[in-house]
């Protein structure tokens, strides 16, 4: 690939990894429509280059929250179970997709997501501190700095939580997709987890999830080095850069926005 | 939380953020090398290319370089399961320890199949 080539697909990946970050989602939301229709990079290529871009912005972002205890290991680790099975399923029958049958789910879903963005109203607040709480050894606690207080929660209705992460493993397999926006609003409102801990144990869980989805467009040979090391490196700046920006910039009017880039892609990708 | 957890997650972080480093560095170093010195080679897929490297056919350096850097980034989040299960050994967690195994374990079937 040309020295062009490959600066192209490092500035588009810059390029979804600040969008993507400023707009709280992962980059692949960005990224597979950039490839596909700007690059006319094959499907099954653009989501093996998108799970690669996830791995190395999950990684970054769980490196810091960990050390900043927001994550709970045990209750990631406890769900990785089971979206590393979603994934598995996810990758395989991927595999037996056509690029088209698998242009026209994506298409389907980034006009759901544009719906689910476009209805969001804002984040909610994280459960208030409650020293009279059990600690159990998937309960949680963390120093919230941002209030200065320390917030106590407890896991409810695990099985629940587990079958939401299922379908969200699946989704990271068979698109590319980190699968957050399914598993944040279900571990905050189903299972009682503070956004803020529900948002670093689910971008703690999508590394293992993404990697699972990653080894099985690897052996089907849709992982070009060429794309996806360029991708993976600008999504990873962008995404970094994205955090920094994020202090400065308001989220709203660019969310309203994207809800209507995400549909008119979706749009264009229906019609390919 | 005790010293033992703090001690769990700094290992955990240190894994994620060492393979991050080290994936990326050489992705830079293989863009670098491949911008200076394309080789003739038309393989795409990183395992054909970290395989013929390491048979001694070297075509493109900056494409081993690259491919062993994605290669590097995919393990990085398996090898970050098998920290926390040494850490969970180690504290005597037997519940996690299990949990931690069992997602090892279906990493490794999977490793396996991708290169048959």
């Amino acid at each position: 690939m040309s020295p062009e080539s490959t600066l192209i697909i490092m500035l588009g990946g810059a390029f979804a990894g600040v969008l993507g970050s400023l707009l709280g989602l992962g980059g692949g939301i960005v990224l597979i429509p950039s490839l596909v229709l700007v690059l006319d990079i094959p499907m099954h290529q653009a989501i093996a280059t998108s799970i690669v871009a996830v791995i190395a912005t999950s990684s970054a972002g769980a490196a810091m929250n960990v050390e900043r205890r927001t994550v709970n290991i045990r209750l990631g680790m406890t769900l990785e179970t089971v979206t590393v099975l979603g994934a598995l399923g996810g990758g395989l029958t991927a595999s037996v997709l056509s690029g088209t049958a698998l242009t026209r789910i994506f298409a389907v879903l980034l006009i759901i997501l544009a719906g689910v963005m476009g209805l969001n109203t804002g984040s909610r607040n994280a459960i208030p501190s409650d020293e009279s709480l059990e600690e159990s050894s998937l309960s949680g606690k963390y120093h919230d700095e941002a209030t200065g207080e320390t917030v106590q929660y407890r896991v409810r209705r695990l099985p629940g939580m587990m079958a939401v992460s299922l379908f969200a493993g699946n989704i990271s397999g068979l698109l590319g997709l980190g699968g957050g926006i399914f598993k944040v609003p279900a571990m905050h409102l189903l299972s009682g987890v503070p956004l803020k801990a529900a948002t670093a144990t689910s971008n703690f869980m999508i590394g293992v999830t993404a990697a699972a989805g990653a080894f099985v467009y690897l052996a089907e040979g849709h992982l070009n080095v060429h794309i996806a090391a360029p991708a993976a490196l600008g999504v990873l700046g962008g995404s970094m850069l994205g955090v920094r920006l994020s202090r400065f910039l308001q989220a709203t009017a660019l969310r309203r926005m994207f809800v209507v880039v995400m549909i008119a892609a979706a749009i264009q990708l229906l019609m390919r | 939380m005790n010293d033992r957890h703090h001690v769990a997650e700094r290992w955990i972080s240190r894994t994620l953020r060492t393979g991050v480093i080290v994936s990326a560095g050489l992705m830079i170093v293989g863009i670098a090398v491949e911008s200076l010195d394309p080789g003739s080679s038309r393989v795409t897929e990183p395992l054909a290319i970290v395989g013929s490297a390491l048979s001694g056919d070297v075509d493109s350096p900056g494409l081993a370089a690259l491919s062993i850097g994605i290669l590097t980034l995919m393990l990085t989040p398996v090898i970050r399961v098998f920290a926390a299960g040494v850490t969970f050994v180690l504290e005597k967690d037997r519940k996690y320890s299990l949990i931690a195994a069992a997602i090892l374990a279906m990493f490794v079937l999977e490793i396996l199949f991708s290169l048959n």
